[in-house]
């Protein structure tokens, strides 16, 4: 009786050990398989469809903004990313632009990297957008809000500021009279170029602003309304204008005035004829961003943002760089002012 | 007969178990050498895949090196061609319509023209494009490569002669003659074919090969673009300033070779995290699957293994313990044929072992009994011969004086005394017989007392059916007699009692003589008195004593002049039991 009583005893010890024994063992096999899994998921990208980007612009028939999308498609196919590249005719047609957001909601992207026409009435929608999940960069020209998660964007202010200095560097410099043709926009980097210049103009007092005028953003109203200008104001003697439109329009007035040794104009943006009026002397100044830089880093913020990098550089400045007939066939020069990608 | 138990305790929790002891230490090698092992493979594998990683972009740049110059060498023979078959002709318009027809056929070449030795042009191959009038920086015209006469490349540039036309091209050019005039043959070729070769050389998923000039500066980069924009950053200071033809760094691995013209050089570059960190990744997990495997396996080997061998031992150690605290009852086992020789020789040791102890227990249990039963007997004939000398004494004194009356009523109680004493020779006997023979005796002394004393028997309870020990009362009468009423004056009172208690049966012996000091009473049960009466109540104590235990025996309560009680307590041993022998201490 007492021996199996013993026995029993010992028996359930035994039993016990062997327990603790094999939750030792499911353990270890149970934190070697965590480990395992833990690699694979580092592993893994996402399997789960691409990451789908759409570009907005503010336009798609400026210069600017194809480079823009270029440099965007580069970007677009070093990640992996569907993009959608899309924008307006017209420069000045919020609304459609708002339609185009509408429908990257719809087709539920990933991000929206947008160039704004108008500085607030895009915003309802793209905080709707942002809402639903979507990533919000602006590229070039930005909106009221602080949904933005990155923007990548030329000083304004300061191109404005760049090209007074480049005209308060010259020796005959003192007592110009000075124009400026802007065009009609709510857009947030015009302002910003116009008062950076103003600004630096007025400080330095050695010149004047002597009138201004605001034309529509398409190279024949821009023409037009610069002839106007130059009529109204026969004094004037530089003419000073902030987009790629009314860059041309001016020069085409300089032309057909036959006033290329008269005024000096300094323009903003190039393509293919703002450079060869660049080389003829219609204009004599080109201030130039970066827009393939723009479209390439758009996406490429895009990218980091949604796979939740924390490192994201969410505040880009791109450079610019003031060319004039003499610096234009320097290689840096070459570089930016005439994109690769259209020669394939 | 008892087997002290051991005062010490058993520190059972810091004990480990063989099998536990040998799986954690076998656990621990095993991982140990798997670590120590898959760290240096993994160091190995490491270092081959760099070498093959290097050797990867060495054959690549290599093979990059070749197509360039194939791409090259056929631009310069087309030159060398043209250069020919100008010389051959006669008039502006056979060398117009020339050039026309191989700028036009040719998909790489962008333009053809001639200019004489001061940059003017002299002929270009132009299909709709307007030359410009005024072109105050022509940037195809390089007299100074073209003077080389090795037909080297010109780094990319803007071809700017045409009006509204901007084109990337680079620019081969040879000094030669036509129509007796010096002049440069001049060929502005597109820069995408050439890129195009090198977007196609990839090295690995990410590495790419691109050429830099003599001055460190690059020539063509598959993504120029980004190059040209700022957005990617070569370090020509680290590619310029390589020694050998491999570089290797951090992330990134360089590999250089010249062309053949010996100005330029293609670099390739490849990166260690797709190459070699991602192969890495994968050994490791391979590793650690094998890792996981192996500690499983020998996890369980191990287990199976050390139980094997700890088993008996546990089996051993179980029954030794089994066998300190219950040596008499244990059993040996006879199942030590199995397992590991060592352990079953132990095994069957202890064994021979148990049995010789309990061989010998055994034998020391019986001579003990022995021992004592001689002992008890030799007590109790003690008693006998100096009790019946003075009983027959009274007796004859009786008869002397004619109380045969007397006489035979004494005789009668002696007979009875004695058959008592006698009754076949058992230790025990019933309770009822042990009384009986204490009532004879009082009858014999109070003959001998003349009356000097009264007694009075009591019980209380079902004592009858149990037994006690033989000649247990008489003595303690005997010494209530002698100690207690002899020597008091007045009349002597003795009472007996029995009482069942609970587990035990308690006797009572009192008497209301002079009682006795506490040192006395302590000194009657410990054998010290010299007495001879003494002896009669120490020998009742020890015979129950070892009999029934510590437990029982005899206590003294007494009082100076009041009297003395001496109690004692036995077991309830029924006459089955005692029969049976089934009452073990």
């Amino acid at each position: 009786m007492k021996m199996t009583h013993g026995h029993s005893k010992a028996g359930e010890k035994r039993m016990k050990n062997r327990i603790t024994n094999l939750l030792c063992i499911c353990l270890l096999i149970l934190l070697s398989v965590l480990m395992l899994v833990a690699c694979e998921n580092k592993n893994s990208s996402d399997a789960s469809g691409k990451i789908r980007v759409a570009v907005i612009t503010k336009t798609t028939t400026s210069k600017f903004f194809m480079i823009v999308f270029s440099g965007a498609e580069t970007a677009a196919s070093e990640y992996n990313i569907i993009l959608t590249c899309e924008g307006p005719d017209n420069e000045n047609d919020y609304g459609k632009q708002n339609e185009l957001i509408s429908k990257a909601i719809e087709d539920k992207v990933d991000a929206i990297v947008i160039s704004a026409i108008d500085k607030d009435n895009s915003t309802k929608i793209l905080e709707k957008a942002q809402k639903k999940g979507i990533h919000i960069i602006v590229i070039d020209s930005g909106i009221n809000s602080d949904i933005v998660e990155a923007r990548i964007e030329t000083d304004n202010y300061d191109a404005g500021r760049k090209m007074a200095l480049a005209l308060i560097k010259e020796e005959n410099y003192e007592g110009r009279k000075i124009g400026i043709v802007n065009f009609n926009s709510d857009s947030e980097n015009v302002l910003g170029r116009e008062s950076g210049f103003k600004d630096t103009i007025e400080m330095d007092g050695r010149a004047e602003i002597v009138g201004r005028i605001n034309v529509d953003s398409n190279v024949t109203k821009a023409k037009n309304g610069s002839l106007d200008f130059i009529d109204t104001y026969p004094e004037i003697d530089t003419i000073v204008t902030f987009n790629e439109w009314t860059t041309l329009g001016v020069g085409y007035a300089i032309e057909e005035r036959d006033l290329q040794d008269e005024i000096k104009v300094i323009g903003f943006d190039n393509n293919v004829i703002s450079v060869a009026m660049l080389e003829s002397g219609e204009i004599d100044g080109l201030i130039v961003q970066n827009p393939y830089a723009m479209g390439y880093l758009g996406v490429e913020i895009a990218y980091q943002l949604i796979k939740e990098n924390t490192l994201v550089e969410t505040d880009i400045i791109t450079d610019i760089m003031y060319i004039t007939r003499d610096n234009l066939y320097e290689q840096a020069s070459q570089e930016i002012l005439f994109p690769l990608e259209e020669d394939k | 007969m008892k087997i002290k138990k051991h005062g010490r305790k058993r520190i059972r929790r810091h004990r480990v178990t063989i099998s536990k002891y040998m799986v954690t230490i076998i656990i621990f090698f095993v991982i140990l050498i798997l670590v120590i092992s898959s760290s240096v493979f993994m160091s190995l594998f490491r270092n081959s895949a760099y070498e093959t990683a290097t050797l990867n972009t060495e054959q690549i740049v290599s093979q990059a090196v070749g197509m360039v110059e194939l791409y090259t060498d056929s631009m310069k023979k087309e030159l060398e061609i043209m250069e020919k078959q100008i010389g051959d002709y006669e008039t502006k318009e056979d060398i117009s319509q020339y050039i026309n027809l191989l700028a036009k056929t040719s998909s790489t070449i962008s333009c053809i023209i001639i200019y004489d030795k001061e940059g003017e042009i002299r002929y270009v191959s132009s299909e709709d494009e307007r030359i410009k009038t005024d072109i105050k920086l022509d940037l195809s015209f390089q007299p100074e490569l073209f003077e080389k006469r090795n037909y080297e490349i010109s780094i990319p540039h803007i071809e700017n002669i045409f009006e509204y036309s901007y084109t990337w091209v680079t620019t081969l050019g040879v000094p030669t003659k036509i129509l007796g005039e010096d002049v440069y043959l001049v060929m502005d070729m597109h820069i995408y074919p050439l890129l195009n070769y090198l977007d196609n050389i990839s090295v690995g998923q990410h590495g790419y090969c691109f050429i830099i000039n003599e001055k460190n500066e690059i020539v063509y980069h598959p993504q120029q673009e980004l190059i040209y924009t700022g957005l990617k950053v070569e370090d020509l200071d680290l590619i310029g300033g390589m020694e050998q033809k491999t570089l290797r760094e951090k992330n990134s691995i360089y590999a250089k070779e010249y062309l053949n013209n010996g100005e330029w050089q293609i670099v390739g570059v490849s990166f260690t995290e797709e190459l070699i960190n991602e192969q890495t990744k994968e050994a490791i997990k391979l590793l650690l699957i094998n890792m996981l495997w192996c500690t499983v396996v020998s996890i369980i080997i191990t287990f199976v293994f050390s139980r094997r061998i700890s088993k008996p031992v546990r089996e051993l150690s179980d029954a030794m313990r089994m066998f300190e605290k219950h040596a008499d009852k244990y059993i040996p086992r006879d199942d030590t044929k199995l397992g590991i020789y060592e352990i079953s020789v132990l095994s069957e040791s202890f064994d021979h072992m148990v049995r010789k102890i309990q061989e010998l227990v055994e034998r020391v249990k019986m001579e003990e009994k022995t021992l004592r039963k001689a002992e008890l007997r030799a007590l109790q004939t003690q008693i006998n011969p100096h009790f019946l000398y003075n009983t027959l004494d009274s007796i004859q004194w009786m008869c002397e004086q004619d109380k045969s009356k007397d006489a035979g009523e004494m005789v009668n109680a002696l007979a009875k005394l004695f058959r008592i004493s006698i009754s076949k020779g058992n230790e025990l006997i019933s309770i009822n017989n042990e009384l009986e023979h204490a009532k004879n005796y009082l009858v014999i002394q109070s003959y001998r007392y003349q009356d000097r004393f009264t007694y009075k028997f009591t019980s209380k309870g079902n004592v009858e059916k149990y037994m006690c020990n033989k000649i247990m009362l008489q003595p303690i009468i005997e010494n209530a007699l002698l100690h207690g009423i002899d020597v008091m004056e007045g009349e002597g009172k003795i009472e007996i009692q029995v009482k069942e208690e609970a587990n035990s049966i308690l006797f009572s012996v009192s008497d209301n003589g002079i009682g006795m000091t506490k040192e006395q009473s302590v000194k009657i049960l410990k054998h010290d008195m010299s007495d001879k009466f003494g002896i009669g109540i120490k020998n009742v104590n020890d015979r129950i004593k070892i009999y029934f235990g510590q437990e029982y025996g005899l206590s003294i309560k007494s009082e100076l002049d009041k009297g003395t009680t001496i109690y004692i307590k036995i077991p309830k041993i029924t006459l089955e039991q005692y029969e049976n022998d089934t009452w073990a201490q």
